[in-house]
């Protein structure tokens, strides 16, 4: 218990000394996982808008796919993408690995399906001529699209936060893939792991507090831009 | 002859292989209310939708000014509205809704505020422009999606059973309200719906949609009068309607002009009303015509000719020619009993309860 | 202008400048040509690592990246060719990966020495004993609790080959436990159990007063050495073959076994590694001068 409370004074105390290393930390957690989840977010909701407004045949194996990809195992995902990112493997000419870039498409592809599946479900959840009503005003279908999106956005958001919580709290394919390298790869999760092996526990403990505190800020603007109520 | 405006040619809708929609041709003219009935499942909102260049036909055409549309082109849809039986509002308020089919066209926020603004006091909601849609009854959500399309000034206006979901009085205000409208704007319009009131009060023309085909069109006293087939016969009930004009109106007992003759029904129609006189065949009592004049509790009695005879099941619809046509159904016995022939001269009598007076704008002929 | 967009409009235009700012700040960095470094988890966990990093970019073009694993997977990856140097503590692996042709030039950096440590009460009689054989030896005839790294380190190689000396298989005993940790973790979980286990003293140095473990065999005889050997560009084309010989250059100098002697000085009065090279100026180490 005084382990938990030496954390928060001791992230008080790193916060406000501004201390470099914890902003750098911070600062590679909120880019990359921020970079991972707006990726995540433009390939979710494409998909989710194909499948929920022109069905391709063949659409409940693909939804299935997605739904059990938001149980991947984020360090079997880690150790896929590591493998194909080495050197010697097939995507190495790249020389994505140990680079943020790597971490980025490693917690995209965690966050992807969890984007995809809960985007998909938020769409066919609006009324089924929506749709065709909104096209029946002259929208074309870009426009539509659009329209349906604001109109699921409660779902929508929540689908985004979701993505966001699954990158930022993933720590097994970012050092994986990142090699947790002070100064480029190093996250808070990262860094949190590596002050444990460490023994410094007080340390470790300051990086959780800030790590959530940060995930609660983030997710606390979402909510309140989800909660709004129309205007004019 | 006004231009059509839309126009189907030769278009058939497959689905799962088969042909739920086949129609050779059907116009909508400039300025026109069509009223399309027909049972569940008969291909109406398919129809509604082809019209809107939103479904794509298998083959044919819609064509637009004669000339053939393209795949949902956007510029000629964008010249139609159409409005479901579900308000289908977005999460905004009423006055945002209102103006987002404006905001599709890319019109000047002010403008579209102007426009809006118009358009809810016609519908007598100006007083929710401020309120979430999420908020408003059945009625006022309808009369809202009725704004959003009418606001648009579209060359065609489609209805798809816009009143089905309302309740009886909401339903009745809110249709004399379009009355109204319709009649101010002079829109093209094509209705759907199952109830034969609202066709006869709001349309023109009349179209029966059954089993994915066009079996009859045209004046709906036509339709009701002679129905092409037994199937639509069956569909729309057989029926004399006239149209007519209401002379004067005495406490609840109106005195209606048809043609020659006059005809008295228990109605509260003001002076002046055009109206349509309907008649269920079952009301009218034949009596041979040189019968001496007793007086009885019906006040209408027109002497008229038989033209037809037709049996139908244990009973026979006999058309009379009295400078109108007038349909009555009797049983076989009064048919042998009466010796009723074409050509027999007859006195069809119907009291003023039984006549049905439908308040029809252009029923004037 | 922003007060226009709609609240969607809003998270939309931040999420897709954040997405820019971001593109650009990983994307940047780049221009050094990178050097890849396998290093085994104790030189990281003692903190070590981040030092070497940190001055040899000072001193070189390079971007040295760390990538840090038990010595078997270190060796492991670099037989893929995923490396350009390593640096490790397994002797008997190493050896057999440089007559595999995958390595050239090894060199000792540095070393420490591994110590048992065990409870106070010592329940298997270890204190006083003289070798680590020994030591085992008690441990296993008193069926006393012994945590082994279980990783294929070069701790565990250690351990292993003592008990092979030794000719005993505790292998599936039930006072044998394999915990599959790096140095930090096996030592926390010893010492929750009150139980022996083999560590390296940078770590148990480190970890001080976390533990409660005594330490009771200091081997000083063979010490504990790490090797920094280079990738065969023979075998691997990728490798950079400059850069290696740059980083070894540099690890071998005064200017890198001082660093190595000094780590830890301030901190715990004394160096956590021996630097084999030695250091002019240092004094003291451990005890012991530095050899030469």
């Amino acid at each position: 218990m005084e382990l938990i409370w030496e954390g928060v004074t001791e992230a008080l105390h790193l916060i406000f000394s501004g201390d470099a290393y914890v902003y750098e930390v911070t600062l590679t957690s909120l880019t990359v996982s921020g970079s991972a989840t707006a990726i995540a977010l433009v390939i979710g909701l494409g998909i989710a808008s194909l499948l929920a407004f022109r069905p391709p045949p063949g659409r409940t194996l693909a939804l299935s796919a997605f739904n059990a990809g938001m149980a991947l195992p984020p360090v079997a995902v880690g150790l896929i993408v590591a493998v194909l990112l080495w050197r010697t493997g097939p995507l190495g000419q790249l020389h994505l690995l140990y680079t943020p870039a790597a971490i980025v498409v490693a917690q995209a592809v965690i966050a992807t399906p969890v984007v995809t599946a809960l985007s998909t479900a938020a769409l066919q959840s609006l009324p089924s001529r929506l749709r065709l009503q909104i096209m029946a005003l002259g929208a074309s279908r870009l426009q539509a699209t659009w329209l349906l999106f604001r109109e699921a956005r409660l779902s929508l958001l929540a689908a985004a936060m979701a993505g966001f919580g699954a990158a930022i709290s993933e720590v097994g394919a970012t050092i994986m893939v990142g090699g947790n390298i002070k100064g480029s790869t190093r996250t808070l999760t990262s860094a949190i792991v590596l002050e444990g092996q460490q023994g410094d526990f007080e340390t470790a403990m300051a990086f959780s507090i800030i790590l959530l505190a940060l995930i609660f800020v983030v997710i606390l603007t979402f909510t309140i831009v989800q909660q709004r109520r129309p205007q004019s | 002859m006004s231009q059509p405006i839309l126009a189907i040619r030769d278009v058939v809708v497959e689905r799962a292989g088969r042909a739920i929609l086949e129609i050779e041709t059907l116009e909508i003219l400039s300025g026109e209310v069509l009223a399309i009935v027909g049972p569940n499942g008969a291909g109406k909102s398919t129809l509604l939708l082809v019209l809107a260049l939103l479904e794509c036909p298998a083959r044919g055409d819609v064509l637009f000014g004669g000339e053939p549309a393209r795949r949902g082109d956007l510029k000629l849809r964008r010249r139609l509205a159409m409005v479901f039986q579900e308000p289908l509002l977005l999460d905004a308020t009423v006055e945002a809704n209102v103006r987002s089919g404006l905001a599709l066209r890319g019109v000047h926020r002010a403008e579209q505020k102007r426009r809006a603004a118009l358009w809810l006091e016609r519908f007598a909601i100006s007083h929710l422009a401020g309120r979430s849609a999420r908020t408003l009854s059945g009625g006022e959500a309808q009369r809202t999606s009725l704004s959003r399309a009418l606001v648009l000034e579209p060359d065609v206006l489609l209805l798809d059973e816009p009143f089905a979901a309302l309740d009886q009085p909401t339903r009745a205000t809110l249709i004399d309200d379009l009355d109204a409208i319709l009649g101010q704007t002079g829109a093209a319009t094509v209705l759907v719906t199952h109830d034969r009131e609202e066709a006869l009060r709001l349309g023109d023309r009349l179209g029966v949609l059954m089993g994915g085909r066009l079996r009859q069109i045209g004046d709906p006293s036509e339709i009701f009068a002679a129905p092409v087939d037994e199937d639509v016969a069956a569909f729309v009930g057989v029926e004399t309607i006239l149209s007519g004009r209401i002379r004067s109106q005495e406490g609840g007992l109106a005195a209606v002009s048809v043609g020659e003759h006059t005809v008295e029904a228990a109605s509260d129609e003001p002076v002046g009303a055009d109206v349509l006189v309907c008649l269920r065949p079952e009301d009218i009592v034949l009596a041979p015509r040189d019968e001496d004049d007793r007086p009885t509790s019906a006040r209408n009695r027109l002497p008229g000719v038989v033209r037809r005879v037709l049996p139908s099941g244990p009973h026979a619809r006999v058309e009379l020619d009295a400078g109108f046509t007038v349909i009555a159904l009797v049983t076989k016995q009064s048919l042998e009993e009466l010796s009723l022939a074409p050509g027999s001269a007859v006195v069809a009598s119907f009291k003023a309860t039984a006549v049905h007076l439908i308040p029809h704008r252009r029923a004037a002929t | 202008m922003f007060q226009r967009f709609s609240p969607c409009m809003r998270l939309v235009s931040i999420l897709a400048v954040t997405f820019i700012i971001s593109s650009i700040i990983l994307g940047c960095g780049g221009g050094k040509e990178k050097l890849i470094l396998g290093a085994t988890t104790s030189v990281q966990d003692a903190g070590l690592l981040d030092e070497i990093v940190r001055a040899f970019e000072m001193h070189s073009d390079y971007d040295l990246i760390p990538v840090v694993g038990g010595s078997g997977q270190i060796l492991e990856m670099a037989r893929r060719g995923e490396f350009d140097v390593i640096m490790t503590h397994s002797p008997a692996d190493e050896e057999q990966f440089i007559v595999d042709g995958e390595g050239l030039d090894p060199r000792q950096v540095m070393e420490n020495y591994f110590v048992l440590v065990g409870p106070k009460d010592d329940p298997a009689g270890v204190v006083g004993v003289v070798s680590l054989a020994e030591a085992l030896k008690r441990i296993a005839s008193a069926e006393q609790t012994f945590i082994s790294r279980g990783d294929n380190s070069g701790t565990h190689e250690r351990e292993l080959s003592i008990w092979q000396s030794l000719l005993i298989d505790p292998k599936g005993q039930n006072w044998y436990r394999e915990s599959a940790t790096g140095q930090g973790q096996n030592l926390l979980i010893a010492n929750d159990d009150a139980a022996y286990t083999l560590v390296d003293t940078s770590t148990f140095v480190t970890f001080g007063s976390r533990v409660q473990l005594m330490p009771l065999v200091t081997d000083r005889v063979k010490p504990n050495a790490y090797t920094v050997i280079r990738i065969n560009r023979e075998k691997h084309q990728h490798v950079n073959v400059v850069g290696a010989i740059a980083f070894v250059e540099f690890i071998t100098s005064a200017a890198g076994q001082c660093l190595i002697a000094e780590f830890g000085r301030s901190e715990y009065g004394k160096s956590l590694f021996v630097p084999v090279l030695g250091c002019p100026q240092a004094v003291g180490h451990l005890g012991l001068t530095s050899r030469r």
